[in-house]
């Protein structure tokens, strides 16, 4: 109960960075997605279902300012805090190695379904380039470390209180 | 039973709600309930997003700006590394400069008409009355006593400046004819008009007791009238800038503008006077 002020912030400063950054668009393409990672972060940390509810609410968040059919990312992202917090049983999330290949495969996973939902349920006719999908997995995978520790810090529960979040 | 259920799938039954409002909102996307969810979101969000964004558009057009700031600070250190020297030299440049001023009116003085002339430094003024006096840096011990006529140069022109009031052995003060309670009779313009000059505690000096048929006018020189030992006669002092209107039935007044800038005075001469026979 002591980190729901932490959660919070974290939810809150998560998205507002995740604007910020899009803002900055210092460099198109090559822009991580901090938003996909502390969602797998938190399924890591923090179990499926915080993970899945700040998956949601962060793609809602990202549908209604962003260009993708109001729905998608909400879904995509709480799949992915989904599986983040099944897997967090059999991967050890503390090592940065781990973290980068949780992150590069979530990265492509995520943005595949992504794509698949968009085409079959979105706005047909918008063009995705596939390079970015790759090249933001890559960026995410290099950043993966430092959002994994600072998700850490906010959200960690010791593991018996894991059991009923998975 | 149902509550047991909930609580050991949680995350499941979470994701399944989840799951189903966004299904529900992508394939109803036109609904009217789905806009209103949209905007509702977008109500809450869009202050902080839009704000947040501005923010940093502004704050990513200050960016490059950044190391054009660090690139000054350091040419600006540079610079002031490379201007140290200069600052040395422009001391030095000072320095001969002024020398240079002292060696020309040295070149310029009349050494017939002053033989015994004796340039000194001026090292204090007087704090409180700024027109008052100056503290030379010479005295008894170079022949120097009250009563002397003091002279400056100004752009190669000699000038009246005052007189030594009190002479200690290596120091005297010199009373400035700027000073209230200094008088100098002199003579004005080409006819040799005789008055009074007194100072007034400032930079313009007071012309007394013209008497009302002279015949001078503004931009007359003023000199010394060499009446009384103090003064020798022929110094000049400045230039009448405004003559004023007779104001007693006797006498008229003027304003006159030294030559010698007495605010500043840097160097000056003493005049020694002449030996007189007897003196040894």
């Amino acid at each position: 109960m002591k980190r729901t002020p932490l959660l919070f912030l974290l939810f809150l400063g998560g998205f507002l960075f995740q604007v910020s950054i899009a803002a900055l668009n210092v460099i198109p393409y090559f822009c991580p997605h901090f938003i996909l990672l502390l969602t797998l972060a938190c399924g890591a940390f923090r179990g499926s279902v915080t993970a899945e509810s700040f998956g949601f609410g962060w793609g809602l968040a990202l549908d209604t300012l962003g260009i993708t059919t109001f729905g998608i990312q909400g879904l995509a992202l709480c799949w992915a805090g989904y599986i983040s917090g099944i897997l967090s049983r059999w991967i050890d999330a503390e090592e940065a190695i781990s973290q980068m290949a949780f992150a590069l495969s979530g990265s492509i996973i995520y943005f595949v379904v992504l794509l698949f939902l968009e085409k079959v349920l979105g706005d047909v006719g918008r063009p995705v380039p596939i390079g970015s999908v790759f090249s933001i997995s890559l960026v995410n995978t290099l950043v993966a470390p430092a959002v994994f520790s600072l998700t850490k810090r906010c959200a960690t529960v010791p593991r018996h209180q894991l059991r009923g979040r998975l | 039973m149902n509550r047991e259920f909930f609580e050991r799938r949680r995350a499941e039954v979470l994701l399944f709600a989840y799951s189903f409002f966004c299904l529900a909102a992508l394939i109803k996307r036109w609904d009217l309930w789905v806009r209103a969810v949209k905007a509702l979101v977008f109500f809450f969000l869009a202050p902080s997003a839009v704000t947040l964004s501005h923010l940093m558009s502004y704050g990513a057009h200050l960016a490059p700006r950044i190391p054009a700031l660090a690139n000054a600070f350091y040419e600006n250190q540079i610079l002031r590394n490379e201007l140290q020297p200069y600052a040395l030299l422009q001391a030095q440049f000072q320095e001969l400069r002024q020398e240079n001023d002292r060696l020309r009116d040295a070149l310029h003085f009349d050494r017939r008409r002053f033989p015994e002339a004796t340039a000194c430094e001026v090292i204090a003024r007087d704090p409180v009355h700024w027109f008052s006096g100056v503290i030379i840096d010479r005295g008894s011990s170079a022949g120097f006593e009250a009563g002397m006529p003091v002279i400056a140069f100004n752009e190669g022109r000699m000038s009246l400046v005052g007189r030594i009031e009190e002479v200690t052995q290596v120091s005297a003060k010199v009373l400035l004819i700027s000073d209230s309670l200094s008088s100098v009779s002199v003579a004005i313009g080409p006819k040799s008009e005789l008055a009074v000059l007194q100072g007034q505690d400032s930079d313009d000096l007071k012309l007394n007791f013209i008497l009302p048929q002279a015949e001078i006018q503004d931009n007359d020189e003023i000199v010394t009238a060499g009446l009384g030992e103090t003064f020798p006669p022929g110094i000049p002092v400045g230039r009448l800038t405004s003559l004023g209107s007779q104001t007693s039935m006797t006498f008229r007044q003027a304003v006159v503008q030294p030559y010698a800038p007495l605010g500043r005075l840097a160097n000056v001469w003493v005049l020694k006077h002449p030996r007189k026979e007897g003196d040894e």
